[in-house]
């Protein structure tokens, strides 16, 4: 009797446990779902394994294992990183393995991404530069063209990673300003640099941030829109001394021949922009208005030949992507000219057209 | 009233039992280094030092928690079996429940002091450190060039996610003493070990249950569309069984300066008390049928 009463109350008792421990599961969930709306719940690479390179899985996997840990062993293999970066192997295979596990490992650690970024588009790149230089130096130019190519392989590789960090960290301005730092900089693509600038002021970021897009603005050239963005930096701070001269050159040098241009009257907007170039003749912002405006006018053989003396100036490497377009437009061959003085044009081995970039 | 006081002069046993634990002890040694090491750690990471500080920081004292959450665990009712005072213990007007419940509050308890301990020593470092990090980066703040971080939101975020971590041990505890109660305390701290790295695993178990057949369709990729619904059976399976210690880390809402809400830090802290009150009634019920 007393056994059965027993096993009654075990009985009892498991369906009890049982039932609470059923019932908590929409609580459980509940928990979940709360998580991954706050952003507490970031989403990790396990999610994505089948997405990434086979040898890139086992990291993913690895650090899925050690669960919230992972931050802890991305910490290590980061300062690994230090120590072959002080010993001078940053460009070693080593390196970027580690660089790539750590990305895997914690996505969410933006200053990998940007130190992956920067590391690709500006180390790696150059060391194929310089290898190209070497070749080019010895006669090699078919050898030197191929280096250079895979120069433009690296800053892509660069601008892939911080797409990718992009990705993981959607609401973070970092990796927009790094993403549109390596165009302006490295690409001199300053239609995409603005874009991606734009995107970063979308969240939280520090002042200058605002007027880069006016600077990238000015390259396009879009004087009215770098004017809007120096504006807008004058007016949260009045005291800003770069908006400030950026302003005053703009409407002195730069706004007449913009507007003449708008409205259409493009004799009167060359004439405007003339009027530094007469001071100036080599400077890179006038001699892209004036073939801007030779372009809008549709004076494209004279816009051509605008464009390849800015080409001239060293690394305006955008003149030079303007001179490949305006050659193909026109049916012409792409100059050799339009290399700079040390025979490089990264723009061109970009395109992937080796073949049609020849020499004249 | 007699039967509270059963339990809490057991717990008040095991408590002064357990403090004096050598290996425990040896344990609490490693994890007071390895966060005063954190200082070190952040110093050699420039640019990421508030990252590396709680990293190691708090990451060891979770690390270190959970080593002593399996070993005390596991070893209270063992080393009561293997020593024959159960015999002696249960031969007095305790019951196997009190026993147990009494077992896993004094190991609370111990558990408490140590998180207790480790946390003070993290907090030195962290008073220490964080100021200057958040120094350095007050001033590119004031140049304009970072956003910087909030150090009282930070510290507030930090001291909630260490509170988060102490529940996540509370379970710990409480499945190392339900295991306990039929397993050796070898077998025990295994299988308790391997419930705390598979619950950490939660999240992609969840993914891998929830995907859909459809090609492309909402939370599918190509290779879930190709998983069978056996195996998706058997993640959701496994996802309702396993604990989701991966529940208890808010470290990315720490280094992204995201608030954590009282709310939210609530239904958490509420699930695992919930849960950790299950798994002791399950460890009562397993060994109420326990024969030595």
């Amino acid at each position: 009797m007393q056994g059965s009463r027993a096993r009654n109350r075990l009985v009892i008792g498991w369906i009890i446990v049982i039932g609470v421990w059923a019932a908590r599961i929409p609580l459980d969930d509940a928990v979940e779902r709360m998580r991954l709306v706050r952003g507490y719940n970031q989403p990790t690479p396990i999610t994505k394994m089948t997405e990434f390179s086979p040898t890139a899985v086992t990291s993913v996997a690895a650090g899925a294992m050690m669960g919230s840990f992972r931050g802890v062993a991305a910490n290590f293999l980061w300062l690994e990183m230090t120590r072959l970066w002080d010993e001078g192997k940053g460009v070693s295979s080593d390196a970027e393995d580690v660089m790539r596990t750590v990305t895997l490992l914690d996505p969410h650690w933006l200053h990998v991404w940007i130190f992956s970024g920067w590391h690709n588009a500006y180390n790696m790149s150059y060391e194929f530069e310089a290898q190209g230089d070497k070749l080019r130096d010895a006669g090699d130019v078919q050898g030197a063209l191929v280096k250079y190519g895979q120069q433009g392989e690296y800053i892509h590789r660069g601008t892939n990673y911080l797409r990718e960090g992009v990705g993981w960290n959607p609401g973070r301005y970092e990796l927009y300003f790094e993403l549109a730092w390596t165009y302006f900089d490295k690409w001199k693509d300053y239609q995409e640099a603005a874009k991606w600038q734009e995107a970063a002021l979308r969240f939280p970021h520090p002042e200058y941030l605002d007027r880069q897009i006016a600077h990238a603005a000015e390259r396009v050239p879009d004087m009215q829109m770098a004017l809007d963005w120096y504006d807008f930096c004058l007016r949260r701070n009045p005291a800003d001394g770069t908006a400030i001269g950026a302003t005053i050159t703009i409407r002195e040098r730069y706004l007449r021949a913009w507007r003449l241009m708008e409205a259409g009257q493009y004799n009167q907007a060359l004439s405007a922009a003339e009027e530094y170039l007469l001071v100036n003749p080599n400077d890179r912002l006038p001699l892209t208005l004036k073939a801007v405006i030779l372009e809008r006018a549709g004076r494209y053989a004279e816009a051509l030949q605008v464009w390849k003396l800015a080409a001239t100036i060293p690394l305006n490497w955008a003149a030079e992507r303007k001179v490949i377009e305006l050659s193909r437009r026109l049916g012409q061959p792409i100059p050799l000219g339009c290399l700079d003085e040390q025979g490089r044009n990264y723009p061109a081995i970009q395109e992937a057209d080796r073949r049609a970039w020849g020499v004249d | 009233m007699t039967k509270l006081t059963a339990t809490l002069r057991i717990a008040a046993a095991t408590f002064h039992e357990t403090i004096r634990r050598r290996y425990l002890n040896i344990m609490l040694v490693f994890a007071l280094g390895m966060i005063a090491l954190s200082a070190l750690f952040a110093h050699l990471s420039p640019g990421a030092e508030l990252k590396m500080l709680l990293d190691m920081g708090i990451g060891s004292i979770r690390f270190f928690g959970m080593l002593i959450a399996v070993f005390l665990g596991v070893r209270m009712i063992s080393d009561e079996i293997e020593r024959r005072t159960i015999d002696v213990l249960l031969a007095k007007p305790v019951t196997r429940s009190e026993f147990v419940v009494g077992k896993f509050l004094g190991g609370l308890l111990t558990l408490l002091l140590n998180m207790a301990i480790m946390t003070a020593l993290f907090a030195i470092v962290y008073a220490i450190k964080a100021p200057a990090i958040q120094h350095h980066g007050a001033e590119a703040q004031e140049l304009g060039q970072t956003t910087g971080f909030e150090l009282g939101a930070t510290t507030i975020n930090v001291l909630v996610q260490i509170v988060l971590i102490t529940f996540e041990m509370a379970i710990l505890v409480a499945l190392a003493v339900a295991i306990s109660t039929v397993a050796s305390w070898i077998f025990s701290a295994i299988l308790t070990l391997f419930l705390w790295v598979a619950g950490q695993f939660g999240g992609f178990l969840d993914y891998l249950a929830r995907t859909t057949h459809s090609h492309g369709g909402e939370g599918g990729s190509e290779w879930a569309s190709e998983a069978s619904p056996l195996v998706r059976y058997f993640a959701m399976v496994t996802y309702r069984l396993l604990p989701h210690f991966n529940q208890f880390d808010v470290r990315e809402a720490i280094l992204s300066n995201k608030p954590i809400l009282t709310g939210d830090v609530a239904q958490i802290v509420g699930h695992a008390v919930i849960y950790t009150i299950v798994v002791v009634a399950a460890g009562c019920l397993l060994f109420s049928r326990r024969q030595f």
